[in-house]
């Protein structure tokens, strides 16, 4: 099973920039791109995130469309992330492709600009429907030069896109379909800065993940697609591989609502039956591109299970999410095209702003680039509240 | 080989008496309203002291899936699978609401906590200590079809040999004015449900049998023609569809066979396929067909699900 699915292509859109040359030289650079907040309108200016820098107004234009066409910004993001991806796979318009997108948020952005208006009178009637996950994608599915047979949307919180990107390869496997685009995206909104917020896991400065003084997450948005196919189908059109999905494992850590166990059990799980699936010990995997929220509560748990792994033998780990912020749904999405970029730029992202150990760990997370490295296999986690845990293992096209 | 999917147990709380057999169904009165739950009592399933921090549709999912489980024998399932259009919406609506009134400030968190979709099958794993895997699929009408669709994935690939199958929808009243002004009910009550089915590789003491399920944007009677095909189906007894029941209208004038409509007993919302799911699994189990269809359409997508009886194989 090992080696079946190819990525041949990728699109991402994040604070980081547009497209896969602006994130890999963003990251290169060391560019943290979370700042206050300039798009969304909140109160808590003074909580950083990682935000796209385009208004409404811009993502409309970038994405072609009219807008007297009511669309969430979710959608705008994922239409600008699931077009390029096509594109870099260089997919014949009309070829017919399965969408799965992960969102949680969905088309909250419109809802919270409008929901009272709704009970006072019809005026934003249209407006409603867009609230729902399904009506968030429908748009990106019908922005497509491919013919979009088949839509689903998957939301298991912060692990959605990783889930979608995984049920996108069950299905090949099944050959229900030729080509699947899979990822998720997820546009920031007062609802859920407020969430977190009233949870208070979320840091007034920039994050620090895996540090002992870490404080808590921030929120951050954006979308990402990748093209998925079968190695027959893929090498049948001569299609550039960028890398294998070389593994997936989902289990719920059945713990608690909100918390990670302590044992991280959820997370041990998933990582295991990934590796399992790749038919890859341990050792073969070369970066973890970890979940590394920030908060007390996911890097000590996250950070027990790698060691349960991994042993004294840990590979190079580092949260990028200390480069993006938390894009939550959109988050697994986001990294699985960060991994596709260091596999194929031979390097690994720091972990921006790690300065202390945690006397709780038993690693440090990479502190800065380490540039020129072979990544062979790296294994990316994402995990989501209710204890949706999930990794998937990206590996290197030349093997 | 692929691997079949049966259905061992399935169980409802909805609009008809809870736990039911169709045997009792009786068609909803209430035209264009909003038609109330039937909720059992929840102390046999739900300490109340945990009961009391749940909304609605937590309570009605734990508790039609513990049913359905005892009722399959099973304490524990590998996999927990969950479809839902709206999720948890009175608690979305709760913490939304506060903080649009009241501002950004001094929220409570534990309806926040409360409202992401997941938190449906993420508490089912939590009351039953399931730690195997968990999704949860939320494309609208479509929602229960994905959840579906990735249970018979799991049975057949053998990663799983029993799935938790679970479908909910909630529709406060304070919402439903607002979803009834979009037409989306087509003159149908309204209601709320949560359904589940513990699908199982083993035939054994099954009900029926999910032969497969499409779903598709495009060519709908070429897509049916091609399930059938594909499992070796030239005739099937009936289908059971939200459409209307008439073969020469509706959207599936493309299918000859007789017609059964299902919403008359459970009303509308979202994830409404799975109760016609379980009105497939009820007809095959009082022997009134072998062979059945489930078609549902929305928004220019169909879906088309087989079930079969265990004699016919």
């Amino acid at each position: 099973m090992a080696l079946d699915i190819a990525i041949t292509g990728a699109g991402i859109i994040s604070a980081l920039g547009l497209g896969l040359e602006k994130t890999r030289q963003n990251l290169l650079a060391g560019n943290c791109a979370i700042n206050s907040p300039k798009h969304l309108e909140t109160a808590h200016s003074d909580l950083p995130c990682g935000e796209v820098d385009l208004s409404d107004v811009q993502l409309y234009e970038m994405c072609g469309k009219d807008s007297s066409l009511p669309l969430s910004r979710s959608s705008l993001l994922g239409i600008l992330a699931a077009r390029q991806a096509e594109e870099d796979a260089a997919l014949e318009k009309g070829t017919r492709v399965a969408l799965i997108s992960g969102t949680t948020v969905g088309g909250m952005d419109i809802t919270e600009r409008h929901f009272l208006d709704y009970f006072k009178g019809n005026e934003f009637d249209s407006l409603i429907p867009l609230h729902l996950d399904g009506s968030a994608t429908d748009p990106i599915a019908d922005s497509l030069k491919s013919n979009v047979v088949f839509t689903d949307v998957i939301s298991t919180a912060c692990s959605a896109a990783a889930n979608a990107i995984a049920f996108g390869a069950e299905l090949l496997l099944e050959g229900k379909f030729d080509v699947v685009i899979a990822g998720g995206t997820e546009c920031l909104t007062r609802y859920h800065l407020n969430g977190f917020n009233s949870l208070m896991i979320l840091d007034n400065e920039p994050c620090r993940p895996f540090d002992a003084s870490r404080k808590g997450l921030n929120l951050g948005e954006g979308a990402g697609f990748i093209v998925l196919e079968r190695k027959s189908h893929a090498l049948g059109r001569r299609a550039r591989v960028r890398a294998w999905l070389s593994g997936w494992g989902n289990s719920c850590d059945a713990f608690h609502q909100t918390a990670s166990s302590p044992d991280g059990e959820g997370a041990y799980l998933a990582m295991s039956k990934a590796l399992r699936m790749a038919s890859l010990r341990p050792e073969d995997i070369d970066y973890v591109n970890a979940h590394g929220t920030g908060t007390q509560n996911n890097d000590l748990s996250e950070g027990v299970a790698l060691t349960r792994i991994f042993g004294k033998k840990m590979p190079y780990v580092s949260s990028t999410k200390s480069f993006t912020g938390h894009a939550t749904s959109a988050a697994a999405a986001l990294e699985a095209v960060i991994s596709l970029i260091c596999i194929e730029n031979s390097f690994v992202p720091a972990n921006l702003r790690f300065m202390e150990k945690d006397p709780g760990l038993d690693f440090c997370p990479v502190a800065s680039n380490i540039e020129n490295v072979k990544l062979n296999h790296v294994l990316s986690n994402s995990f989501g509240f209710g204890g949706n845990d999930s990794s998937l293992i990206f590996s290197s096209p030349e093997l | 080989m692929k691997r079949k999917a049966y259905i061992a147990s399935a169980a409802h709380i909805s609009a008809q008496k809870p736990f039911c057999g169709i045997e009792v169904f009786v068609p909803l009165a209430w035209e264009g309203a909003l038609v109330p739950c039937q909720d059992p009592d929840f102390r046999p399933f739900i300490p109340p002291m945990a009961a009391r921090r749940m909304s609605s549709i937590l309570k009605r999912s734990i508790a039609v899936s513990k049913y359905a489980l005892e009722k399959a024998g099973i304490s524990c399932p590998e996999a927990i699978v969950g479809g839902t259009g709206l999720g948890c919406v009175t608690d979305t609506e709760a913490f939304l609401r506060k903080m649009l009134e009241d501002g950004e400030y001094m929220l409570n968190p534990s309806r926040f906590i409360c409202s992401t979709p997941n938190t449906i099958g993420s508490q089912i794993a939590i009351s039953l200590g399931c730690r195997g895997f968990n999704s949860t699929h939320v494309n609208d009408r479509f929602a229960f079809e994905g959840a579906l669709m990735e249970s018979l994935l799991l049975l057949g690939n053998g990663e799983a040999e029993n799935v938790l199958l679970c479908a909910a929808d909630q529709m406060p009243e304070v919402l439903h004015s607002l979803v009834d002004r979009q037409g989306l009910w087509k003159g149908r009550p309204a209601s709320e449900a949560a359904l589940s089915f513990v699908l199982s590789s083993a035939r054994e003491n099954a009900v029926c049998e999910v032969i497969d399920v499409v779903q598709t944007r495009s060519n709908p009677s070429q897509e049916l023609s091609r399930l059938l095909s594909a499992n070796s189906i030239d005739e099937i007894d009936i289908c059971v569809t939200s459409d209307l029941p008439s073969g020469k209208t509706g959207n599936f004038s493309f299918i000859p066979q007789e017609k059964m409509t299902y919403k008359q007993y459970c009303g509308d919302f979202f994830t409404a396929s799975a109760f016609g799911l379980f009105v497939c699994s009820e007809l095959i189990r009082t022997g009134k067909a072998k062979k059945i269809l489930l078609a549902e359409e929305s928004r220019g997508t169909y879906s088309f699900t087989l079930i079969g009886g265990l004699c016919t194989n």
